[in-house]
């Protein structure tokens, strides 16, 4: 036995806790006062956020208009291309029993556009909007260069599909001239977006700046005139066109139009009364049997009117509650029972061997070479 | 040599290094000196072994069901189009770096139960024979579970952002906000997964689950900023989106809920299971827990690794003397407790040497038809 305890010094394992596998750790166990705490804590946390979040949305007011085919007769006109030119306008009366509250916010809302399209999402040149190589138009097929090989600016799927129906809101004040609601054009992109991901290049006169470069194919003006007024607006940093690129995730969404501007009789928000939008249509989408609406709202701390976030915390909170009580009950009952160790153990066994068979087992059993 | 086939044909061979000569433990996969050390390879490291790499197959499986099959819900909202709803550095890093240390470091310390149980108890050792732990059943169960947890991964989100905008009305439900709140819910929902399922948690599981967790938003802050947007503008195209989406209240809160709609019910099948029909190794392991607090918490550190026993001596006498004292052990240990429970009284050894000594001789017939339902 020496001789192999000799032999085997070269291949003993380390003496320490890691190759023993005795490092200091903590045994976790579902112990059933920890489980039925946490269910209760997170059952009462969950009701409480989704009672929370139900009342929130529920005092946000939105009021939306579906206009795809109440407008005149411009939706059967824009699903003929060449009809392009043509302008169609109309304009849709609606009427706001309360006063919207605070800020207040327009947006226009598309359904069935599918703006998570692989190919549609990869069809886009962050370098070109970045401004510093406009030429750079390789990843924007099919819209990447005219019919002449002139590259497009922007290029690509995204920005020639940009969204180009003009909504005006006017508002009637004692039921005679109606006047124009002042709204916002500005902040309503992400900060990084507008200063840091879109940049137009580096030029005093912007037209000078996109020499070389053309128009996307179904835009009516070059981008550096897409808000001669405002040189921070025009170009790549136009406002609506920034919201556009950004990439919608399901194909029924909607994106900020313009913001109120609280002045004139409007500083507490919208008051109640007749309204209508003055619409210049020139999106299709009857083609793809796609919709499109304008959609007023307020705004609360936990963003939109959506019920199902409260709705799920609820239903969440009430399901644990459920758990819990049955948990309860079950280890209630359990507790009880004496837990039977049907299963002996062999230690018992040992004692029958010799006693010196023991006592060298015992002493080279605590050595644990393996 | 006639070993040499026996081993080489079995599941895994073991042979025993002596004077016949080296040849059947150059075939085997394992070898040891002596026949003796048989017991503690199959009873601890083997079924160890076993039981680890039951949980990690399970995990593993459960993690990639989840990752992937968001993709097969997503499908029918993006048209077919096989667009990817995370971001294709998240898609290379996560099984990668986000998630590979944790499940790493649960295969490899992982005990349900102690060695010195696992001796003792030897019926422990028949899941691994009926093939009890990794089989068609549990692969199907695994499968449900990824199933379950992309479905609440994918449409709690959707959900969410149907028809909202954020805090301050711009926009939120777009395709890399959406991406982003998905990353970072998926990751946070198999790190607790994880965390539930390590039940020996060493120093190194802490460090590789918090850290994967740290990892994961140290790597998403750079990936989403100014400056490498800078410098590779179409490699890195979600620039400031952490910023904007990590810092609105609804994400968290419905990052949470992901959350605890995919453990929840995790957690309460485990426990009912555990309290109505548990297995033995439950038991054991509800037996050692008892067990660490009645006993009084001394500093185990000489104690667990035996250092001072481990190349001690080997003392030899004609006559007994005061061997049966010193290997018993009794001067070095602390005297456990005499439990309550008859059955398990005769269970331990906890008696003093003398009365060790006394019953050893009727101990001998008692013992006998226990011995029978041993099984190795």
């Amino acid at each position: 036995m020496k001789r192999t305890s000799e032999e085997s010094q070269s291949r003993l394992p380390d003496n320490s806790a890691l190759k023993q596998q005795q490092l200091p750790a903590y045994r976790l166990q579902l112990t059933a006062t920890g489980v039925l705490s946490g269910f209760f804590a997170t059952g009462v946390f969950c009701l409480g956020v989704g009672i929370i979040l139900i009342l929130s949305a529920k005092s946000i007011k939105e009021i939306e208009i579906k206009y795809t085919k109440i407008c005149g007769n411009c939706a059967k006109l824009r699903e003929d291309a060449t009809n392009f030119d043509k302008e169609c306008t109309c304009s849709i009366p609606f009427y706001l029993s309360e006063t919207m509250q605070g800020n207040v916010y327009m947006y226009y809302k598309l359904y069935g556009f599918y703006q998570n399209l692989y190919r549609y999402i990869l069809s886009r040149s962050n370098s070109q909007l970045m401004g510093t190589d406009l030429k750079d138009v390789g990843t924007c097929a099919p819209f990447s260069k005219s019919h002449d090989g002139t590259p497009i600016a922007p290029c690509g799927a995204i920005a020639n599909s940009i969204f180009n129906d003009t909504i005006i809101l006017s508002y009637n004040l004692n039921s005679s001239i109606p006047i124009e609601v002042p709204m916002l054009r500005s902040g309503i992109t992400w900060w990084t977006d507008k200063y840091v991901k879109f940049q137009n290049p580096r030029s005093k006169n912007l037209s000078i700046a996109f020499a070389g470069t053309t128009k996307p194919p179904s835009w009516a003006k070059p981008v550096y005139e897409l808000d001669k007024e405002d040189p921070e607006n025009n170009g790549f940093l136009n406002d609506d066109f920034i919201v556009w690129m950004r990439a919608a995730a399901f194909p029924t969404f909607k994106k900020l139009y313009r913001r109120l501007n609280r002045i004139q009789y409007f500083t507490e928000g919208l008051p109640a009364g007749n309204y209508s939008f003055n619409i210049t249509y020139n999106f299709p989408v009857t083609r793809f049997r796609g919709e499109k609406s304008v959609v007023l709202s307020t705004l609360t701390w936990s963003g939109g009117s959506n019920l199902f976030l409260g709705l799920a915390y609820t239903v969440t909170g009430a399901v644990t509650w459920l758990a819990f009580f049955s948990m309860m009950a079950i280890h209630l009952m359990l507790k009880d029972r004496k837990m039977f160790f049907t299963q002996p153990a062999i230690k018992s066994s040992f004692k029958k061997k010799s006693r010196k068979q023991r006592m060298n087992s015992e002493v080279t059993n605590r050595a644990k070479d393996l | 040599a006639n070993d040499v086939s026996m081993i080489k044909s079995a599941h895994i061979g073991v042979g025993i290094s002596g004077q016949e000569g080296l040849q059947a433990v150059l075939a085997s996969d394992y070898s040891f000196a002596q026949f003796r050390y048989l017991q503690r390879l199959l009873l601890v490291h083997g079924r160890w072994s076993y039981f680890r790499m039951c949980k990690f197959l399970g995990y593993f499986f459960y993690k990639n069901f989840a990752f992937t099959l968001v993709h097969f819900w997503f499908g029918f909202f993006c048209g077919f189009s096989a667009q990817t709803v995370y971001d294709q550095w998240f898609i290379t890093l996560f099984n990668i770096v986000y998630t590979s240390l944790p499940v790493l470091a649960m295969g490899i310390f992982d005990q349900d139960v102690s060695d010195q149980n696992s001796m003792d108890y030897p019926q422990l050792y028949e899941p691994g024979q009926l093939n009890l732990l990794f089989n068609k059943r549990q692969f199907f169960i695994c499968m449900a579970h990824g199933i379950y947890t992309s479905l609440a991964l994918f449409f709690i989100p959707y959900g969410a952002f149907y028809n909202v905008a954020g805090e301050d009305g711009q926009h939120i439900a777009d395709y890399q906000s959406f991406a982003v709140t998905m990353a970072t819910s998926l990751v946070i929902v198999v790190s607790v997964q994880i965390a539930l399922d390590t039940s020996y948690w060493t120093v190194i599981n802490h460090v590789f689950i918090w850290g994967s967790i740290a990892t994961y938003f140290s790597i998403l802050f750079t990936m989403h900023s100014n400056g490498i947007f800078g410098i590779f503008p179409n490699q890195f195209p979600f620039v400031g989106n952490v910023r904007h989406s990590l810092t609105q209240k609804c994400i968290w809160l419905v990052i949470l809920l992901t959350t605890v709609a995919s453990v929840v019910p995790v957690v309460i099948v485990r426990f009912l299971k555990m309290n109505l029909c548990p297995t033995l190794s439950d038991q054991i392991r509800q037996r050692q827990k008892a067990q660490k607090k009645a006993r009084p918490l001394r500093s185990r550190r000489p104690q667990t690794r035996r250092s001072s026993s481990r190349r001690s001596g080997y003392a030899f006498a004609h006559q007994e003397g005061y061997g049966e004292l010193i290997t018993s052990g009794k001067n070095m240990r602390a005297k456990n407790p005499p439990l309550t429970s008859g059955l398990e009284k005769t269970l331990y050894n906890s008696t003093s040497w003398i009365e060790n000594f006394c019953k050893k001789t009727t101990d001998t017939v008692s013992c006998f038809s226990q011995d029978k339902t041993v099984k190795l």
